[in-house]
């Protein structure tokens, strides 16, 4: 890597974010199709996002619903945006169609308890997103990495 | 079969080498973060150089585990901006914490191993989770950011 010592860190810290390409790249080949891993050949049943997708539609949904009701709910415009772009990543990545809505959701009945409703969703959707990047194939770990770690961060802007 | 199961273990391995050149610059940086706080800010500083020292030193095991040579930290590192008062050391801050990141997301699609994926998630998150703290001291930082660790 024709990178100084001295360039380090200015360097690396940047340059590691295009190392993705490098590490993916190489990685790619041998990784996405000699592996054991069950999932590698295609497999006739759903795509197993679909069921990530729809939690996170749900999720979505249920911010709807608090901000409707309570729009100054702490972090929840900020977060809701957030999922909205999970929403586009999975559904651009599955293939599948625009939603149909998720059942309704009750919105509790004050700011403190919708927020806390959040909370417990977020945690809930961060270890769903976990365990799908667990199982997924390469080209998949790296987003759905992502995910997991974003719903684990709103824990800090939702109180 | 043999050859290609062999590429992926040096895959990882070359992943794992380059959180760890990730974590030895974060490191390096919390050094420089931690002297330009006020006192009563520095906690999370501290807490954080302990973190990014804890992933280093497991970054390392792991690396000598696969017979690999854990690289070693830069004597000097470039700053990526003046860091000289509070508010650039807060800065500084949230480029240490976007840089690994970035690294851990680099590496999760070569590490194939379930635990050492895992490992990686838990880096990407704890990195999302204090670069949004550190956001939330900047003011003009988005507060949050949907991909973390993604360009």
């Amino acid at each position: 890597m024709p990178l100084t010592r001295r360039r380090f860190l200015a360097g690396s810290l940047r340059v590691l974010g295009g190392g993705t390409a490098l590490v993916a790249a190489s990685a790619c080949d041998p990784l996405g199709r000699s592996g054991p891993r069950p999932r590698r050949s295609p497999s006739p049943g759903p795509d197993p996002l679909l069921e990530l997708l729809a939690a996170e539609r749900a999720l979505l949904s249920q911010y709807d619903v608090v901000l409707a009701r309570f729009p100054a709910a702490p972090g929840a415009a900020a977060v809701r945006a957030d999922h909205a772009a999970h929403v586009d990543a999975l559904r651009a990545l599955v293939h599948a169609p625009a939603a149909a809505s998720p059942a309704p959701v009750s919105p509790p009945g004050t700011t403190a308890a919708a927020v806390a409703m959040l909370r417990a969703a977020e945690t809930s959707a961060a270890a769903r997103a976990t365990d799908a990047c667990l199982a997924a194939p390469a080209a998949r770990a790296a987003l759905l990495g992502s995910i997991a770690a974003c719903e684990t961060a709103h824990l800090v802007l939702l109180r | 079969m043999t050859a290609s199961l062999s590429s992926g273990a040096a895959a990882e391995t070359a992943a794992l080498q380059q959180v760890l050149a990730a974590e030895h610059a974060a490191v390096w940086g919390y050094g420089v973060v931690g002297g330009l706080l006020p006192a009563p800010a520095q906690e999370p500083a501290r807490s954080a150089d302990r973190a990014h020292r804890m992933r280093r030193d497991t970054l390392s095991a792991l690396l000598a585990g696969r017979a690999a040579t854990p690289v070693a930290a830069a004597p000097d590192y470039d700053l990526p901006f003046s860091v000289a008062d509070a508010g650039a050391a807060r800065r500084l801050a949230v480029h240490l914490e976007k840089g690994t990141a970035a690294a851990w997301h680099a590496a999760l699609a070569a590490l194939t191993t379930a635990d050492l994926r895992r490992l990686a998630v838990t880096g990407l998150t704890d990195a999302a989770t204090r670069g949004l703290q550190w956001r939330l001291t900047v003011p003009g930082e988005a507060s949050t950011v949907p991909f973390p660790g993604s360009a």
